[in-house]
């Protein structure tokens, strides 16, 4: 096993953020979905060691990893928001996270993670000038740099638009071809569906449903799913979607199209499509939790 | 169907030490130091000092009778690291300048940037963090006191004109280094202090400023309304002056010491103030959660 999470809890002071977790991940993708708030993040800095558990035990790669370095070594982290020193260009970034996991020749680490993420081109830039996509290809390529054995990504789709997801998503597949075992949390079904079978489902704290994700997606098909995309023409774009007809509500809120899909499998196909027709330039796609909160809920009372 | 292999080897491969780690930081915060013009400006100042000494030093060689700053070891003290006026000490002040431009962003800005995650994820605790924090630190703010009372040194016994042995050229040298290592530690350790508080580089920097000249303004207010000695254990220039001024053996005039006591009790201040300041900070980075 990868991590064995026995009873495992965590509180903020009085706020608890996870509650009696009792989880098992074995080598592969796993994804770990939930909505925002739910533990996720929690669970995930606890399996690094960046956290201490309140109560429970918990095992990664068979150590303790609450101030445990010797294990630190063998984990990549890739964290939900930036942390970088924006003045810095990346490859100076990844080459000094490199050294300071305790790379020898950080500067090859550096540009062999780089290389494998597809950063080399802008390597040499300031990671104030780069597009979200390319931060997120920095945060992996930090994650990587030292070759750990498992990887711990933290909603690392969010807020990429489809062609740098489909990017990513590959490579992190890639990542796990390479023998890596990931572990990878999200709010959205359809993220980690496209990455892995294998789901743990995480609501305020508790595990309530692990297992093969198809099971989870029978019950997520049953209610509406919202969709919200950033763009440009927004309009135009709506309105091509909306001709399909698997879209069942439209609205237009902060600069941004809202759309209700019954059927996600075929809009997310088709969405690709859609834009390039509208002529739309798609900035962001995001899935809000109002789907996921009711498979949640029904999760959470059987 | 493509089958991937799935199992995972232990990792074989060697990892550098603890202390290779520590130095990553050191070398990153350091690299970031010498980038910014505003510390080289005021490390040029430092050695400015040094180089209107050595062209006072050349001149008064050139004399028959040799003016007692030239002699013993009172250049070093009162010349160079205790000069200044009305307990002002003009390298307490350059100090206190680099610590606040560069110190003070040291733990603010890692918060700022949410980069502490990065750092705590990976091979180092929170002791190294801190460590090399406050060895980055300490070793720039040495560049502005060693490195100059190092120059000092040098030409004084290549060039100077008093007859040392060995061991006493020796002895100053110790001196100079632990007269910078207690201008230093005490300043690295209370600006890292103040980081820690705040994600603000500017705020950290203002709380710092404000601490040091409120003690040397209590300091004077309070010397001036009791007439009494006492008041000058509250100014952080008095302290470090007067503990830096004891590391010198006395050869040549011995001068007017700082403070009227030992150094017992400025010791006891600076070395509280030191290590509850880097507790302090290490209490706080124990929860990233809470610093976030």
């Amino acid at each position: 096993m990868i991590v064995r999470a026995e009873r495992l809890n965590k509180w903020y002071g009085r706020v608890i953020a996870l509650n009696e977790v009792t989880l098992s991940i074995g080598p592969g993708i796993t994804g770990l979905l939930g909505p925002n708030g739910a533990g996720k993040t929690s669970f995930l800095r606890i399996v690094i060691g960046l956290m201490r558990e309140s109560g429970g035990e918990i095992r990664v790669l068979g150590e303790r990893p609450w101030n445990n370095p010797g294990l630190a070594v063998r984990i990549g982290y890739c964290p939900e928001h930036d942390g970088f020193y924006e003045w810095m260009t990346g490859r100076e970034f990844v080459a000094a996270l490199a050294r300071i996991r305790g790379v020898r020749d950080g500067r090859a680490a550096a540009r062999e993670a780089i290389e494998a993420v597809r950063l080399s081109e802008v390597a040499d830039r300031r990671i104030a000038t780069y597009s979200r996509g390319m931060r997120q290809r920095l945060k992996l390529a930090q994650a990587v740099a030292h070759r750990p054995e498992f990887l711990v990504l933290d909603e690392p789709l969010t807020g990429c638009d489809p062609i740098v997801r489909q990017e990513l998503i590959a490579l992190i597949r890639g990542l796990a071809a390479e023998g890596k075992s990931v572990l990878v949390s999200s709010h959205v079904l359809h993220e980690i569906e496209a990455l892995t079978r294998t789901i743990a489902v995480v609501h305020r704290g508790r595990l309530v449903a692990e297992g093969e994700v198809s099971e989870i997606r029978a019950l997520i098909d049953r209610h509406p799913h919202t969709v919200k995309v950033r763009t440009d023409r927004p309009r135009e774009l709506a309105a091509r979607l909306a001709s399909d007809g698997d879209v069942v509500e439209i609205r237009f809120e902060d600069g941004a199209v809202w759309l209700r899909t019954p059927r996600p499998d075929a809009f997310y196909a088709k969405l690709p499509a859609a834009a390039l027709e509208a002529g739309a330039a798609v900035e962001e796609i995001s899935s809000p939790d109002d789907n996921l909160e009711a498979v949640f809920r029904y999760l959470t009372e059987a | 169907m493509a089958v991937h292999d799935q199992s995972y080897a232990a990792w074989t491969g060697a990892y550098t030490s603890r202390w290779a780690r520590i130095r990553a930081i050191v070398g990153m915060e350091l690299v970031q130091a010498f980038s910014n013009l505003w510390l080289l400006l005021l490390l040029i100042l430092a050695f400015m000092i040094v180089s209107g000494w050595l062209i006072i030093l050349f001149f008064a060689a050139t004399q028959q009778v040799l003016p007692p700053f030239a002699i013993g070891n009172r250049l070093y003290r009162d010349g160079f690291y205790n000069l200044g006026v009305a307990n002002l000490f003009f390298f307490s002040m350059i100090l206190m300048l680099l610590a606040a431009t560069m110190g003070a962003s040291l733990i603010a800005r890692d918060r700022r940037h949410n980069a502490l995650v990065m750092y705590f994820s990976r091979a180092i605790t929170r002791l190294d963090y801190l460590a090399g924090k406050f060895l980055a630190l300490s070793a720039f703010l040495l560049t502005a006191t060693f490195g100059p009372g190092l120059l000092l040194w040098l030409v004084v016994t290549g060039m100077g004109p008093e007859r040392l042995t060995f061991g006493q050229r020796l002895g100053d040298l110790g001196a100079i280094a632990l007269h910078s290592l207690i201008l230093v530690l005490p300043v690295s350790a209370m600006v890292l202090a103040f980081s820690s508080f705040t994600r603000r580089t500017y705020v950290a920097a203002i709380l710092w400023v404000t601490f040091f000249f409120a003690s040397w303004i209590f300091s004077t207010v309070l010397q001036g309304t009791l007439k009494e000695d006492w008041p000058k254990l509250i100014s952080w220039m008095s302290l470090a002056a007067h503990l830096g001024d004891l590391c010198y053996p006395v050869r040549g005039l011995s001068g007017k010491r700082v403070l009227d006591c030992g150094w017992v009790e400025p010791f006891s201040i600076l070395g509280s103030v030191t290590v509850l300041s880097l507790l302090l900070v290490w209490r706080r980075l124990r929860s990233v959660e809470a610093l976030e």
